[in-house]
């Protein structure tokens, strides 16, 4: 099978086209030439047998057979007359005059006609022409023209015209050989074009596609990132749960050791007036104690008994006041101790109170914590889901790039070095394309 | 103001120290007003006595608390303090006992004397005891002062201390 570029095809379909019509018109034109020749020639056959007809009619008349032999002659030498008959009415030839190369039976005798008449029999032109004069028919001339003139007006016509054919189809072949350039050209421009807009596109789409799969990638990793985050806050949640707990079973306990401490307060107080009121006894004993000594010295002698026994009473009274006031040192100490032990207490509510308040926000902070992170989530599967769309429609638009970019190829095939079949060409997706519908299909 | 302590400006008693006549014990009283220690003869105190509800007596002298009620009758309530002078802040380690009063007689007055701790009674003045040597700052109630247990005791004379009681500027 030959190989024909775009360009000589379209050379030859220009070509044909216009051979096509230069051997229609060409012939068209044959045609009207022998149609106009022919009946130039039967213009002329019907004039000369008209002059004739008159030249001879008058001599048939006077039956002078030397006239109308003379009359024949004028004509003898004319080109395409090959012979002329006088006949007469009883079908008699009268004269005739013929040329050298004539072939037997081609004369026609006929004199029937009552009109002029004009055949084509033969290859030659008959025109019969009755010889009639007053109303009388003498005779008929019969006269044969030649053709020749036709076929040599045809003939030359025909070289002119093939002439004419082939300098018109050399012109339609370079007019053709620049149109068709004029549209190769272009072709091959838009081909190459195609071709190279077609291949950013695979690559743009190859890149978007890369790009998506690294978004696809980092939203994964955000998504892992907040469960992880997920997971911390209800870990903190947890602690915080207890630490809510240990607080509030804190400040409980703080408050049952300052309700505790308060009452021992209370019963040191009663304790303290009772002390009082030891306090007061030993000092009244102990007055009494020295008045009784001072009437004893007073005594003199006889109450030194008295005075020893008042002062075993000054001692035992100086020993409860003593006691009494041990008693009440160590109260003050169990006091104060008391004291701090409520003040810390309470500071420890007050730090109970503060943690639970801290871990109760803790809690509503990791709760209003795991609500974003959730809807973080679902903000990440939602733009998970955007982003595999968007890949599909770029694997959707690199295969279209590829089936565009193979189109453009087979198009620059066709215009550079195509084929009159030209074969298939193949769609060949991009690697990526093919591995990513592989991992798009064994994600679902 | 006490009829006691009125009668007695123009008559100031004897002066009744406390003697050591041979044999002769002379039982001592020993108070504590502030800091300092004092001894009276227990033979002129007449009683102690938680020191009550005092009333001040209105142009009363400035030594002169006022009158309290005791045994039934009143009896000017006199600040030794006030009498004395400085008597330093109170030694911590003594022993704190109510305020205490104590009733001395000189004839027929009776005064009570505000003491803040009244330790006891010791039998006799100490053989050590030195004479206060007289000076412009040096009250007439006291005469005499001994060690005892490391503490410097001044003799109060009874007497004089009433006598002086009534005679200080601004007594009715």
């Amino acid at each position: 099978m030959s190989t024909l570029v775009l360009r000589a095809k379209l050379i030859l379909a220009f070509t044909l086209v216009i051979a096509v019509v230069t051997v229609c018109f060409a012939g068209y034109l044959l045609v009207q030439q022998e149609r106009i020749a022919g009946a130039a020639l039967v213009t002329r056959a019907t004039g000369i047998t008209g002059v004739l007809a008159k030249l001879v009619t008058p001599a048939m008349e006077v039956d002078d057979r030397k006239g109308v032999s003379d009359s024949l002659a004028a004509v003898r030498d004319h080109a395409d007359l090959r012979y002329v008959v006088v006949m007469k009415s009883s079908g008699e030839v009268y004269e005739r005059q013929s040329a050298v190369s004539l072939a037997p039976g081609e004369e026609l005798h006929d004199n029937s006609p009552q009109e002029r008449v004009v055949q084509t029999r033969g290859g030659l032109l008959h025109v019969f022409v009755p010889l009639a004069s007053k109303g009388n028919q003498w005779g008929t001339l019969v006269a044969g023209f030649s053709r020749q003139s036709i076929d040599d007006a045809i003939r030359s016509s025909q070289v002119a015209l093939l002439g004419g054919a082939f300098f018109i189809l050399l012109i339609g072949a370079g007019v053709a050989w620049l149109m068709s350039g004029n549209i190769a050209r272009p072709i091959r421009s838009v081909a190459k074009r195609l071709t190279r807009l077609s291949r950013d596109l695979v690559d743009s789409a190859r890149s978007q596609e890369s790009a998506g799969m690294q978004q696809a990638a980092g939203i994964e990793q955000t998504r892992h990132s907040m469960e992880l985050v997920l997971a911390s806050a209800q870990q903190i949640a947890e602690r915080s749960s207890a630490v809510l707990g240990n607080a509030e079973r804190t400040v409980a306990g703080n408050r049952d050791v300052a309700l505790r401490i308060k009452e021992l307060d209370s019963h040191a107080e009663k304790a303290a007036e009772i002390l009082v009121a030891i306090m007061q006894v030993a000092d009244r004993t102990d007055l009494l104690a020295l008045n009784a000594a001072l009437e004893g010295t007073k005594a003199g002698e006889a109450g030194r008994g008295f005075t020893l026994v008042a002062a075993e009473m000054r001692r035992l009274a100086e020993s409860v006041m003593e006691s009494v006031a041990g008693i009440r040192r160590l109260m003050n100490d169990m006091r104060t101790a008391s004291h701090v032990a409520v003040q810390a207490g309470q500071e420890g509510i007050a730090l109970s109170e503060e943690t639970t308040r801290s871990a109760r926000d803790i809690a509503l902070v990791t709760q209003q914590q795991r609500r974003a992170t959730e809807q973080v989530g679902q903000s990440m599967d939602d733009m998970a889901a955007t982003v595999t769309d968007a890949m599909a429609r770029t694997r959707q638009t690199a295969a279209n790039a590829a089936e565009l970019a193979a189109a453009a190829v087979q198009l620059g095939t066709l215009v550079d070095s195509g084929r009159l079949t030209p074969a298939p060409v193949a769609v060949v997706e991009p690697a990526s394309l093919r591995s990513g519908a592989a991992a798009d299909g064994s994600k679902r | 103001m006490s009829p006691c302590l009125v009668a007695l400006p123009d008559s100031p008693p004897e002066p009744s120290e406390p003697q050591a006549s041979a044999g002769e014990a002379v039982p001592l009283m020993l108070v504590r007003v502030g800091g300092r220690w004092f001894a009276l003869a227990a033979r002129m105190v007449e009683q102690v006595a938680v020191k009550g509800a005092v009333t001040r007596v209105p142009t009363a002298a400035r030594h002169v608390l006022g009158v309290t009620g005791l045994r039934g009758g009143l009896l000017p309530v006199v600040s030794l303090e006030q009498m004395i002078g400085t008597v330093g802040p109170t030694t911590p380690g003594l022993a704190t006992t109510l305020p205490r009063l104590v009733v001395v007689r000189a004839g027929e007055c009776e005064i009570a004397l505000v003491v803040d701790e009244i330790r006891g009674i010791i039998d006799d003045l100490p053989a050590g005891a030195t004479a206060v040597p007289s000076g412009a700052g040096r009250p007439a109630f006291l005469a005499q002062e001994f060690e005892w247990q490391g503490r410097q005791v001044g003799v109060l004379d009874v007497a004089q201390l009433v006598a002086a009681a009534a005679q200080t500027p601004g007594g009715a």
